[in-house]
């Protein structure tokens, strides 16, 4: 008799445990939504002007390049690793679709071609150094910096010197066009969007990225073909940064190197405040959706704010760190690299 | 049985030092390539130029080396040493030499704190230094203005000390950053907490079971880092006789760059600080042999990046058929 009231106690105890537990996990995975609340509320009763459709417009289309951008880099975190090539890909990207549509310097006019042939260009070059890390067995940290290297050399190398300004219509459209009052940049981003959600939850592939992610060794003993899931990987990267680099070159009127410059650190921590981790296997796109609007919203802020330009990144330095030290497990056990 | 233990075991240390020699053939083989397109590559002046160019990179990197061990990283060398030229600067004008001491304070403090961060409040260590990396460089913006600071003539007798060579073609400051790199490489070699890093960065919940002080030894990898990034910061000021507030910036990646070509392995645990030194070199080598060869400006970071692919190819591990590389 009284061992089974022992039995029941211990049962009873377990069970109660796992709730905890399970509660936890569940207010840490929306710890990033309370966050961008949290930070919503506040800057809209201390940023004189926050709270305004006007600003609601531009705050999604400044979410439009770092949101893509993001998305590109999830599923390469997701595997635990980590890709900087967008530095110079990106500018590598519209500097020579500037190039190949209606500009300044030549005389070019392949319109949706040109901008096509400048979105392969990309996804070839991360193909290339998605081959290099995956047969080269090289980190993708080392190798991403060497490509990026390259890239930005041959962006500077395609119009040397002046920048090529471009004049095609389209680019223009593009770039003021609204419809319903949401910018068209921001519908490229949002159909990014669903494609990344489709990809990571409907897919094999998706689940496929998040075990390499978790064990790369057990993803490979039930034989998930780590090499070509890698290489789509790298695949949808490219994607992503062709992307990147059309709508920089949109944005700025221009095919400069620059439009990769600060691209790729927010991106990651885009994913990473959104709740992703670094090491991998844990996160995915909502989660980097969430992490961009953070990201962007402080950006947007401590402008409206009137911080000065030199102290706005370390002001957003610190809220970052607070925010992942918030929204990331905490634990005796856990390693965290 | 045992015999089979033992040739595998001297099997997989001679492919350990054949990894090791491959970083020297490479540099060689590139100083060859450099030294037949211009000879002057290997002059005594040029020998001078190439390592007072390498000192900066050398300590840098060997600091970075410290936190690649223990599978982290560190993105914020590159300000820290930015921040540290400015101060060095702002410093050698109002204080006289006790700028030294009090800008190597601020690396051990700018490092310690990037441990506390990583450690206390279990942030990834990619993102806290991110940040620091953002706090330093306004840090840096701030005290200098935004615009470069030269150091004023009256401030030269304090910094003359970097234009001195010994044997007329080492110089002072190589000396400087050679004691650094073996203080380091002896704290990382032979101390019980130098071990516990490199142990942590192989497998760190073990070494927590083992009863070794896992924080405070992460703490002291960073802390180490910092340092060497102050110290490469005083370099750059000394050298020029200025404080830029970006002169660090892409020093940061070739730090890490120079670890890993000394065979330091990104997923941490393996790899010497000593070596360093070559990965440092051959960097070096590459940037500054371009320079000698007359490698057009458009074409020197296509060919760095190519260089640098080649050199990091050259040097991985490629033997285990099992690795995971991430």
């Amino acid at each position: 008799m009284e061992k089974q009231v022992h039995v029941s106690r211990i049962g009873e105890e377990f069970k109660q445990e796992m709730k905890k537990q399970s509660q936890r996990e569940r207010f840490i995975s929306w710890a990033p939504v309370g966050i961008l609340a949290f930070l919503v509320v506040l800057f809209s009763i201390i940023a004189q002007g926050f709270f305004s459709l006007t600003n609601l417009q531009n705050l999604l289309k400044q979410l439009a390049i770092p949101l893509v951008m993001s998305l590109g880099l999830t599923f390469v975190i997701l595997m635990g690793s980590t890709d900087l090539s967008a530095q110079g890909l990106a500018g590598f990207v519209g500097a020579i679709m500037a190039l190949m549509v209606v500009n300044s310097k030549n005389a070019n006019n392949m319109g949706f071609l040109g901008i096509l042939i400048a979105v392969v260009a990309a996804i070839l070059v991360t193909a290339i150094s998605g081959i290099i890390h995956i047969k080269g067995k090289l980190p993708t940290f080392m190798v991403s910096y060497a490509v990026s290297s390259i890239m930005q050399g041959f962006a500077v190398l395609s119009y040397k010197g002046e920048p090529a300004l471009i004049r095609d219509e389209f680019f223009t459209t593009m770039s003021q066009g609204s419809f319903l009052g949401i910018p068209y940049l921001t519908y490229i981003a949002l159909a990014m969007f669903v494609i990344a959600y489709v990809l990571q939850f409907k897919t094999r592939f998706g689940s496929y990225v998040m075990a390499i992610g978790d064990n790369e060794g057990i993803a490979k003993n039930i034989g998930v073909n780590i090499d070509l899931t890698k290489f789509k990987v790298f695949l949808w990267l490219g994607v992503c940064i062709g992307l990147v680099g059309f709508m920089g070159a949109v944005r700025l009127g221009r095919g400069e190197v620059g439009i990769g410059s600060n691209l790729v650190f927010p991106a990651i921590t885009s994913v990473v405040v959104g709740g992703t981790s670094l090491s991998g296997g844990k996160g995915g796109v909502v989660n980097t959706l969430v992490g961009a609007m953070i990201v962007t919203v402080i950006n947007n802020a401590l402008v409206l704010l009137g911080v000065s330009p030199y102290v706005q990144q370390a002001v957003q330095g610190m809220i970052i760190i607070a925010a992942v030290a918030i929204s990331i497990p905490h634990g005796k056990n856990l390693i965290v690299k | 049985m045992e015999s089979v233990k033992n040739i595998r075991n001297k099997a997989s240390m001679d492919r350990e030092t054949l990894t090791k020699i491959f970083s020297l053939i490479s540099t060689i083989v590139i100083s060859v390539v450099f030294c037949a397109m211009n000879p002057s590559f290997l002059g005594t002046k040029n020998i001078t130029n190439l390592l007072r160019d390498m000192s900066p990179v050398l300590v840098m990197a060997c600091g970075e080396a410290y936190v690649l061990m223990l599978g982290s990283i560190d993105l914020s060398t590159g300000t820290v040493a930015s921040c540290a030229a400015v101060m060095m600067t702002v410093l050698l004008q109002s204080v006289g030499a006790w700028a030294y001491p009090i800008v190597i304070l601020y690396g051990v403090f700018a490092g310690t704190m990037n441990g506390v961060l990583h450690t206390k409040l279990g942030v990834p260590s990619f993102i806290a230094t991110l940040s620091t990396q953002a706090i330093w460089q306004s840090a840096a913006y701030l005290l200098s203005g935004g615009q470069p600071l030269s150091l004023l003539p009256a401030a030269w007798p304090l910094v003359n000390w970097a234009k001195v060579n010994v044997l007329d073609c080492i110089p002072l400051l190589f000396l400087a950053a050679l004691v650094v790199l073996l203080i380091y490489s002896f704290v990382s070699r032979y101390t019980g907490i130098g071990r516990t890093v490199k142990s942590v960065g192989s497998n760190e919940r073990a070494t927590w079971l083992m009863g070794q002080n896992v924080h405070g030894a992460k703490i002291l990898a960073f802390m180490f880092s910092g340092l060497g990034a102050a110290i490469g910061g005083i370099f750059f000021a000394v050298k020029a006789k200025s404080g830029i507030p970006t002169v660090g910036v892409q020093y940061n990646m070739l730090g890490i760059a120079a670890a890993v070509l000394g065979g330091v392995q990104m997923t941490g645990g393996k790899g010497s600080i000593f070596m360093t030194l070559l990965g440092a070199l051959l960097i070096t080598i590459i940037q500054n042999g371009m320079n000698v060869v007359g490698v057009d400006g458009l074409w020197q970071q296509i060919i760095f990046g190519a260089l640098l692919l080649a050199a990091i190819f050259m040097n991985s591990d490629k033997d285990h058929k099992g690795l995971i590389v991430k």
